[in-house]
């Protein structure tokens, strides 16, 4: 059955009840209601003017001696007060709506012989398909993530969707026991650990949340497969595998804990480190005038000699650098975008006290230009030395134009300017009271235009409106077209993020940071996160089974794994940085190590020193069932180092330098988290980029020669 | 009305790091922030593939104290001294450059006394190198150490001075790559050619105590920023100075190669040379320079060295007018000319100076190549990067040489010819 024939029922487990019960009345059988049981069990109430009935459809494992069989549905059922005509009407039609639309609630789940895991891959995965967290709702309730505390106990949480707190979690527990018998169903305790519902709330059918799992989880393992305990503990939540929405929670951790290491600053600071041949993290840290693109109407004036502008010179491509740049870094493309005036300080003007008279100049002819809306002063290391502070001159010029001015330094956004400029066009585009579509939504954080493409027409599969993206563009131009979005969500995170989101403090907008849509399971997840916030209902998860059926096309990835498999991708880092390497999430808002293992790429971390460092790190691994793709390999010298990075099987090496001479010495290709792109297609694309590097490795076949 | 329009010529910063990089030995300590460094990643990584200013096994040669804005009124001594003595300790340099930003110079630190006062305390040249002032730019950062090189030799070099042997000073050497290996190869050949003996080119690539090998020279041929350094070793040594243009074009190269042997007592070997050189040359060259180059139209924007000698070469040997040239230099080539300000002006070039002078002359009599460095590429506006562009100066970004390629002598003849057809032609097809 495809997605498209499913989309034929309502996905909403209470809206199911009804449309069913209508379809069962509609083929003339006498049906009043139809109800999910906690045990599995549908009910078909029947109802005349005379008489009351009922037809209970219980699970096939159900004592065959309670009820009866039909021929062509597979279960028991249990017959009250209904006589033979009514049996085989409400029976033929519930056999032929089933064959008609196969709908998953009524599906039995995996055979007596066959065996569910207790763990999240297999019994958790399998409820999903039922008991969708963050879709399925039951009256207000929502149901939430599934967790797993502890190999034999699991826990399915609802909460209110008025924003109540309320919230009710159901555990679920396997309890083997002394049982020498196969553990199955009787082995499970259904009980509620937490319950925000009141007595008279519970009787009514909304409030029933143990009718929806009860029934779900009766239907799984309603012919009573095997339910095996799961080996091992997860040492950590599987979301490194399957991103859960991060609020960017883990970010300050990442800072204390590696930043002193892998800032490029660090690489350079620490000159003479005796650890750098080891090292091949080291994620971007720009300084914050390269992390926006402003529009044709913003000029931007530099205050500085020549000298510092040239540092870093503002025609610079993102790309061939000594560290390999993020493809959407913007290492100032911004001179050709914008009118850009540098102040060009020398020495007349530094001795003479004339630097504020040419900044105060240049401020008047930037706005002046025609069209300007706005000045951006950047200020750099001079100006601060010499005292220069362009407030004043701001000031006097404001009284005279139009144009907003904005001043920020060279590395340093000191009063918070950068978030006012992209309040300011917030605002001026949609102000506080402007009407706004509530199913508008603005991607903040582009890719490349085939990525961005792609985000705006998923996000239009789930029912929303795309509207635009903003930043690290923040010309008018932008904003104007995502005016009306009432919900902003984040996809490509590479910058800005803290500044930019102090920006939407209090306006009547949702703003949601997920992890970002990279790999086919973070897209899907991306998607989903914002189907629970955006209030596309129905539409937004049909829109979503539409897509994941799109990924369930597995020809195409399975044809793409027969390639990748061949090749392992290497990452070689010390124990104080690894656990960052095996989940880049807090960097980058994306897993490196998960996309790849989900393409189909091997993984081998070369880790400095010996085995005994790593247990925490290989648990982890082991825990998350990648023992087969993810190895651990030591080693203690360059030597050591180069000998493993000359694997046979290895075709691309991480790490953020430039064609990284240790790599290519060795023959190998060099990728990073800039290699990624956003989306399904996006996904391939990143794909068939790293098999090339893998299997166009030029001069591979000279590597002795070869010294980087 | 000012022009506040970005500019295009290197800065002093540039002139340091070019003058580093062409002392293999020299190890460059540099006063200022996280900028000097990035100025390195962002540019001369690009510039110049052989460069080995960073490194991943700890021994790049630029090291920075990383005295910011907030530091700076401390005072960089201390971090400046003790970074000074791990380099030497680790890298063991021929020499220590020493730089600093314009902000530390204001700050009121003196670095040449400190240069002076480390260079006594290691025993090692420690060349100082301050802007001083902003205006000054790359061509004086690399004339003023090239000077702190001359003055810092030791008296032990000026012994048996040999007048059969040459010391060619003041070669802007822009990278170790085939074009400047090619460059310093062509000038060896033609000094050995005359009968003379090169000492090794300062500056070309080789260390420090390979320059020191000058102090026998007793003939210092000076090329445009080599005059004042070959004035402190002539100084020195007694050598006698001849001061010189670089050696472009045939008749460039010719008059070049018979300064040196005139003044050396080489003329007829000189002749002879010359002869040989131009019978390989112009049958060569003829029908490139008819069928693809002459009646074409140029704008080139070069340092004054090359902007001295090419539009005369380009114009009488290859048939190229030369209607736009711009200096890459901050100040005026000339008492009276166009004023700093002024959008169309002959020097400093920018944005606007650019834009207008390649434009002006494309409406009015066409414009068939341009050249220039990589950053007046990139800021041509519009249309006028459609017009065919050769790559050539600092930075150079997307023209990289891997073998011998002179633009100087008689080879760089050839050179010219082969590259500038190819691009002009290119665009006619």
């Amino acid at each position: 059955m495809t997605a498209e024939e499913r989309g034929k029922y309502p996905f909403q487990p209470l809206e199911f009840l009804k449309w069913l019960a209508s379809r069962i009345s509609g083929s003339g059988a006498p049906c009043s209601g139809v109800l999910f049981e906690p045990d599995g069990s549908l009910t078909i109430k029947a109802r005349t003017k005379s008489w009351n009935g009922s037809l209970r459809w219980a699970p096939p494992s159900t004592d065959a001696a309670a009820g009866r069989r039909f021929e062509g549905i597979e279960g028991i059922f249990m017959i009250e007060s209904l006589d033979e005509s009514v049996i085989s009407l409400l029976a033929g039609s519930l056999n032929e709506i089933v064959a008609k639309y196969n709908p998953v609630f009524l599906e039995w789940g995996p055979a007596e012989n066959e065996t569910v895991c207790f763990s999240p891959e297999s019994l958790g995965e399998m409820l999903k398909t039922r008991l969708t967290p963050g879709r399925t709702l039951w009256g207000d309730f929502l149901a939430g993530d599934f967790s797993f505390p502890s190999k034999n106990r699991m826990e399915i949480r609802f909460s209110d969707i008025k924003n109540t707190g309320g919230e009710i979690v159901i555990e679920l527990s396997l309890d083997t026991g002394d049982d020498a018998g196969r553990p199955g169903r009787r082995n499970l305790k259904f009980s509620v650990i937490k319950d925000s519902r009141d007595a008279a709330a519970k009787k009514k059918l909304e409030f029933q949340i143990e009718r929806i799992v009860g029934f779900s989880l009766g239907r799984l393992l309603g012919r009573n497969p095997e339910i095996k305990p799961a080996e091992t503990v997860p040492s950590k939540d599987l979301s490194g595998i399957c991103a859960t929405c991060s609020e960017g929670a883990a970010v300050p951790d990442y800072l204390n804990k590696y930043y002193s290491l892998v800032r490029h600053e660090a690489f350079i600071r620490r000159w003479d480190a005796g650890d750098k041949w080891r090292r091949f993290f080291y994620p971007a840290s720009r300084c914050i005038v390269n992390l926006f693109k402003l529009g044709a109407a913003d000029a931007i004036v530099i205050h500085e000699s020549l000298e510092c502008v040239l540092n870093e010179p503002p025609w610079m491509p993102p790309d061939s650098t000594f560290f390999s740049n993020d493809r959407k870094t913007l290492v100032g493309e911004f001179w050709q975008r914008n009118n850009l005036l540098v102040t060009d300080l020398m020495a007349d003007d530094v001795v003479s006290g004339g630097s504020m008279r040419k900044l105060e100049s240049a401020l008047g002819e930037a706005a002046s230009l025609p069209g300007c809306s706005s000045v951006v002063i950047v200020s750099g290391c001079l100006p601060n030395v010499m005292g220069d502070n362009p407030v004043p001159a701001m000031r006097r010029l404001e009284k005279k134009t139009d144009a907003r001015l904005y001043w920020i330094g060279n590395t340093n956004d000191f009063s918070g300017y950068t978030a006012r400029l992209i309040r300011d066009r917030l605002e001026k585009v949609a102000p506080q009271d402007a009407p706004r579509d509530p199913l508008g939504v603005a991607v903040i954080g582009e890719g490349s235009a085939e990525e961005n493409s792609e985000l705006l027409g998923l996000l239009s599969q789930i029912g929303l409106n795309p509207l635009g993206i903003i930043l690290p563009d923040v010309g008018f131009e932008r904003f104007k077209k995502a005016a009306r979005a009432s919900l902003f969500v984040w996809a490509n995170q590479s910058a800005l993020k803290d500044a930019a989101e102090l920006a939407f403090t209090g306006l009547p907008v949702k703003l949601m940071r997920p992890d970002a849509p990279v790999g086919l399971i973070g897209t899907l997840k991306w998607l989903e996160t914002i189907v629970k916030n955006a209030g596309s209902g129905a539409i937004g998860s049909l829109g979503l089974d539409r897509i994941r059926y799109t990924f369930n096309v597995t020809e195409r990835i399975a044809g793409l794994k027969k390639r990748t498999g061949i090749w392992t991708a290497a990452f070689v880092a010390g124990i104080e940085e690894i656990d960052a390497l095996i989940d880049t999430r807090p960097v980058h808002a994306f897993s490196v190590m998960d996309t790849l293992v989900e393409m189909g790429f091997r993984v081998r971390f070369l880790a400095f020193g010996n085995e005994a460092g790593y247990t925490a790190q290989k648990e982890f691994i082991k825990s998350s069932g990648l023992e087969e793709t993810v190895e651990f390999v030591f080693f203690e010298d360059k030597d050591s180092l180069d000998s493993l990075l000359r694997g046979k099987d290895i075709g691309i090496v991480f790490s953020n330098f430039t064609a990284d001479p240790r790599a290519v010495s060795a023959g190998k290709g060099v990728f990073c988290e800039n290699h990624f792109e956003m989306g399904i297609e996006g996904f391939f694309r990143t794909a068939e980029r790293l098999l090339g590097l893998c299997e166009r490795r030029p001069l591979s076949g000279f590597e002795n020669y070869l010294d980087g | 009305m000012e022009d506040f329009s970005i500019r295009t010529v290197p800065t002093f910063i540039d002139g340091v790091f070019l003058a580093a990089n062409s002392v293999r030995d020299a190890m460059l300590v540099f006063r200022g922030g996280a900028c000097v460094y990035e100025h390195i990643i962002q540019t001369f990584e690009d510039h110049d593939h052989s460069n080995n200013f960073i490194s991943l096994d700890g021994k790049g040669r630029l090291i920075v104290t990383f005295t910011d804005s907030a530091a700076v009124t401390m005072g960089a001594a201390k971090e400046t001294e003790e970074l000074l003595r791990e380099g030497i300790e680790k890298l063991k340099p021929g020499a220590v450059i020493l730089a600093e930003l314009s902000m530390i110079t204001l700050a009121g630190e003196d670095i040449r006394n400190l240069a002076r006062s480390l260079s006594e305390r290691y025993g090692l040249p420690v060349i100082p190198a301050a802007s001083r002032y902003l205006s000054r730019d790359y061509t004086d950062a690399y004339e003023s150490i090239l000077c702190g090189a001359a003055s810092s030799l030791r008296d032990g070099c000026f012994t048996g001075m040999d007048n059969g042997v040459a010391g060619i000073i003041g070669l802007f050497y822009e990278r170790g790559e085939g074009d400047w290996e090619g460059n310093v190869a062509e000038i060896e050949r033609i000094v050995k050619s005359i009968g003379l003996e090169p000492c090794p080119v300062w500056f070309s690539g080789s260390g420090f105590r390979d320059l020191e090998k000058i102090g026998r020279a007793g003939l210092l041929a000076a090329l445009p920023y080599g005059g004042k350094a070959a004035g402190i070793i002539s100084g020195k040594s007694g050598a006698a100075v001849v001061n010189l243009d670089l050696p472009v074009g045939i008749e460039g190269t010719a008059e070049w190669a018979r300064k040196i042997a005139t003044a050396a007592g080489k003329k007829d070997e000189c002749e002879r040379f010359i002869k040989n050189e131009i019978d390989y040359i112009i049958p060569r060259l003829d029908r490139v320079v008819l069928r693809s180059l002459a009646g074409s139209r140029a704008a080139v924007i070069a340092g004054r060295d090359w902007l001295k000698v090419i539009p005369e070469f380009f114009e009488n040997e290859l048939g190229i007018e030369v209607p736009v040239r711009i200096a890459r230099q901050r100040y005026p080539l000339n008492a009276g000319a166009s004023g700093a300000g002024d959008a169309v002006r002959d020097y400093d070039p920018g944005v606007k100076s650019v834009n207008a002078l390649v434009e002006k002359e494309l409406r009015s009599g066409g414009i068939d190549l341009i050249v220039g460095s990589s950053w007046e590429r990139s800021v041509l506006a519009g249309g006028l990067r459609d017009i065919p562009y050769f790559e050539f100066g600092y930075p150079c970004k997307s023209a990289h040489y891997l073998k011998p390629a002179p633009f100087l002598g008689f080879t760089g003849v050839l050179t010219w010819a082969e590259r500038l057809a190819e691009i002009i032609g290119s665009k006619k097809e």
